[in-house]
């Protein structure tokens, strides 16, 4: 597989993945002009884990999705999900900064949609 | 020619509260600025990140909603008519901050849109979180650029009922007002 290496912009987040390391890390913003097309590679990434990974952490720390965002991240972790349901150690860790109700309530909702580990952490 | 009259412009702006006014077409980059332009004014008021990104995500919203709307009707010239229409505020008044928008939209749109508002403005908090979790889980392979998430989101974020209206304005259009009290 290969690495990932997208720098942070105003409206779109860092993300980063290294092939031996098993983690998909994102941090930052979300609101770009396509977030579909913003995210057709990742959504293509965890497809890949799915069928060749035994364990997988997805690393979040966005302080801010828009609706289109939430969507696109919906969707990846449902890949992630079924990983978890074929018997997979996947699990997500969800930092957020704890005066942003906005990016807490976001973890709370994804949290309720999925059976995977799904670690909801307050950072200062 | 009759000459603008720029004073009474500020006076109207200033009677509603209107502390930021854009018209025209958004694009990103102006999105992005004006985006930028409204947290910094609002970290010197508010000192919760939450509060903040309330008024921020609501902004988002309402601009990406006019831009996708005018982007998925198939004539160039409907678009550009349909970003150029496109008015935002962001204001201040009665001790709540509040987004309001205009745009033309197609009177063939009006029903469809209108009878979601009407849907949206008669739910309880209880049914907004489970209208949201419903659009939210549905057509989840495609990205549906539909008004539909972002209006729930506006109105989760919104404290007050939300105000919208069409107007019969010209040939096939109406104009679209909505406005989200936080």
């Amino acid at each position: 597989m290969e690495p990932i290496n997208i720098e942070a912009t105003k409206s779109s987040p860092e993300i980063k993945f290294k092939p031996e390391d098993k983690v998909l890390k994102i941090k930052g913003e979300s609101y770009p002009e396509d977030s579909f097309s913003f995210y057709k590679k990742i959504f293509d990434l965890l497809e890949d884990v799915k069928e060749e990974y035994e364990e997988f952490t997805i690393e979040i720390e966005v302080s801010y999705l828009n609706t289109s965002s939430t969507k696109s991240f919906m969707n990846l972790l449902d890949i992630a999900e079924e990983g978890y349901q074929d018997g997979n150690d996947f699990s997500v860790d969800w930092y957020y900064k704890e005066d942003n109700e906005h990016a807490y309530e976001l973890a709370l909702d994804f949290q309720s949609y999925l059976e995977l580990p799904f670690n909801i952490i307050a950072k200062d | 020619m009759e000459e603008m009259d720029i004073l009474k412009l500020r006076n109207n702006l200033n009677k509603y509260g209107v502390l930021m006014s854009f018209t025209g077409p958004f694009s990103q980059g102006i999105i992005e600025e004006i985006g930028d332009a409204l947290r910094n004014y609002l970290e010197t008021k508010i000192d919760s990140r939450g509060e903040i990104f309330k008024v921020f995500s609501v902004f988002i919203e309402q601009t990406q909603n006019i831009k996708n709307y005018a982007y998925q009707l198939p004539d160039k010239e409907v678009q550009e008519e349909i970003l150029m229409s496109g008015v935002l505020n962001i204001g201040y008044k009665d001790e709540k901050y509040f987004v309001s928008s205009g745009n033309l939209v197609k009177n063939k749109d009006v029903p469809e849109l209108k009878e979601r508002l009407e849907e949206i403005e008669s739910y309880d908090r209880r049914e907004l979180a489970s209208a949201y979790r419903e659009v939210l889980r549905s057509n989840k392979d495609s990205d549906e650029q539909g008004a539909g998430l972002g209006l729930i989101e506006m109105a989760r974020k919104a404290s007050e009922q939300i105000v919208f209206d069409f107007e019969e304005v010209e040939n096939d259009y109406s104009f679209f007002t909505l406005i989200i009290r936080i």
